[in-house]
């Protein structure tokens, strides 16, 4: 048996295929070309943007710093005035010596007939001494009495007698620390 | 891409058809070189003028606010502010106006002041002396008992005696650490004066007079050397700041009213009168 093949028309067909295929990279060649074509000017276009924004910016901060350069006189006093009034915060702020303790204290003393009284505080420390000298023991226990009820009332921590000594005249010399809190 | 071809097929024949492939190509070439040399340092480009940028805008806000503020402020208002803060809070160690205001205070209250004491160590002030300041670095905690360092505030150390009544001495007590300029106690004593220095204090109610002592620190604090640079940020007062100064406004101030013009003689060496 005879069998004839034509090859021709295959041929003309896969041309044909090839064909259209090269004309469709072709094509998606040309829309990537353009694709990209338009994101380079776009890319281009947005970087000189930035780079006039830039510039813009650029003017203005130099203007404002020429502002600032002519204003610098007043900022001088007002760096000043921030500075001194927070100095003099800190010193505002701390607390005080317990001046009116002492005063206190010597008032007290005074009242119960204690002579030779010295009543002292210093900075930094949270007790207050009180010396004094007291004619007899009444006004000694007197005294004492009154000044547990002061510490109650002021709120004192702890109250040393560091020394009570007798004299050879009958009188009593006493030493008394009145310990507050600190800051109190 | 599997494109089918029969084994009989040409290839010769295929590769006819190649020039569809020359656009693709350039296309691929032109790409790979866009992105190489253009693309991606143009992308990098961008992104540091986007960071730039950002810096760049809050750098002017910054410098508006600035500007804003600086433009806000009434300078003959803060310069009367410097004055008093100068008076509150001296930038030297003001002495005089020290013993102006102690004075002052006593002769208000009916007191006498004695015994001043004052330990002001070096006369100029720190910033003024470079070896004081060189000292100061290479021994940073080091504080002497005579002038004290509190991060940028100093003192100095005075003691006073005051004698008078009781309650004089009290209110004078109470007054001090309400004066201009600033000063603290350090060491408060109260004691009777003894007799032998009731002299000073002639007063029939003698015997109720009382001395006190008083250790005090006076605090001064040097101006600012630099200004900083015109980006650095600078605010109004605050509430606080402006509650603290309205207080310290408040603060007893004594000052000495000086002659204006002292008459020396003929001036003029050349008039004839």
């Amino acid at each position: 048996m005879k069998l004839s093949i034509n090859l021709l028309q295959e041929t003309q067909r896969i041309k044909g295929r090839l064909r259209r295929i090269g004309l469709a990279i072709q094509s998606a060649s040309v829309v990537v070309l353009i694709v990209f074509g338009v994101f380079v000017f776009l890319l281009f276009s947005y970087s000189l943007v930035l780079g006039r924004k830039q510039g813009n910016l650029s003017k203005s901060i130099t203007e404002q710093k020429t502002v600032i350069e002519r204003l610098r006189p007043v900022e001088a006093k007002q760096v000043v005035i921030h500075q001194k009034l927070g100095l003099a915060g800190k010193v505002v702020g701390e607390p005080s010596l317990p001046y009116g303790l002492v005063s206190e204290l010597y008032d007290l003393s005074q009242g119960h007939n204690l002579k030779e009284s010295k009543v002292q505080g210093v900075k930094g420390e949270t007790a207050v001494l009180l010396q004094a000298q007291a004619d007899d023991v009444f006004s000694l226990v007197s005294f004492l009495d009154a000044l547990s009820d002061f510490a109650k009332e002021r709120g004192a921590i702890r109250l040393t007698g560091s020394n009570f000594t007798r004299t050879a005249e009958g009188t009593y010399r006493l030493h008394i620390l009145f310990e507050i809190e600190e800051g109190s | 891409m599997d494109i089918g071809l029969p084994s009989q097929v040409n290839l010769k024949e295929v590769l006819r058809i190649k020039k569809y492939l020359y656009l693709p190509s350039l296309t691929v070439v032109v790409i790979v070189g866009l992105l190489a040399f253009f693309i991606g340092p143009t992308l990098g480009k961008v992104s540091n003028l986007r960071k730039e940028i950002a810096l760049a805008s809050g750098e002017l806000t910054a410098l508006e606010t600035k500007v804003e503020v600086l433009q806000g402020l009434d300078e003959s208002m803060l310069l009367e502010q410097v004055g008093v803060l100068e008076h509150v809070l001296p930038s030297k160690k003001d002495v005089f106006g020290l013993l102006t205001a102690l004075n002052g205070l006593a002769a208000e209250e009916g007191v006498a002041l004695g015994n001043f004491e004052l330990r002001p160590g070096s006369i100029a002030t720190e910033t003024a002396t470079p070896s004081a300041s060189a000292k100061k670095s290479s021994e940073p905690t080091r504080k002497g008992p005579a002038s004290r360092r509190r991060s940028d505030l100093e003192s100095i150390a005075v003691s006073v005696s005051v004698i008078g009544s009781f309650e004089d001495v009290t209110a004078f007590f109470s007054s001090v650490e309400r004066l201009r300029p600033l000063m603290r106690f350090t060491q408060v004593s109260l004691s009777p004066v003894k007799r032998r220095s009731v002299e000073p204090v002639a007063t029939p109610s003698a015997t109720f007079q009382v001395v006190a002592n008083l250790g005090l620190d006076l605090f001064y604090a040097s101006l600012p050397t630099q200004l900083g640079s015109a980006s650095d940020p600078l605010s109004p007062l605050s509430e606080a700041e402006q509650l603290l100064y309205d207080e310290l406004l408040g603060y007893l101030s004594y000052e000495v009213s000086l002659p204006s013009s002292i008459i020396t003689g003929n001036e003029n060496l050349f008039s004839p009168f």
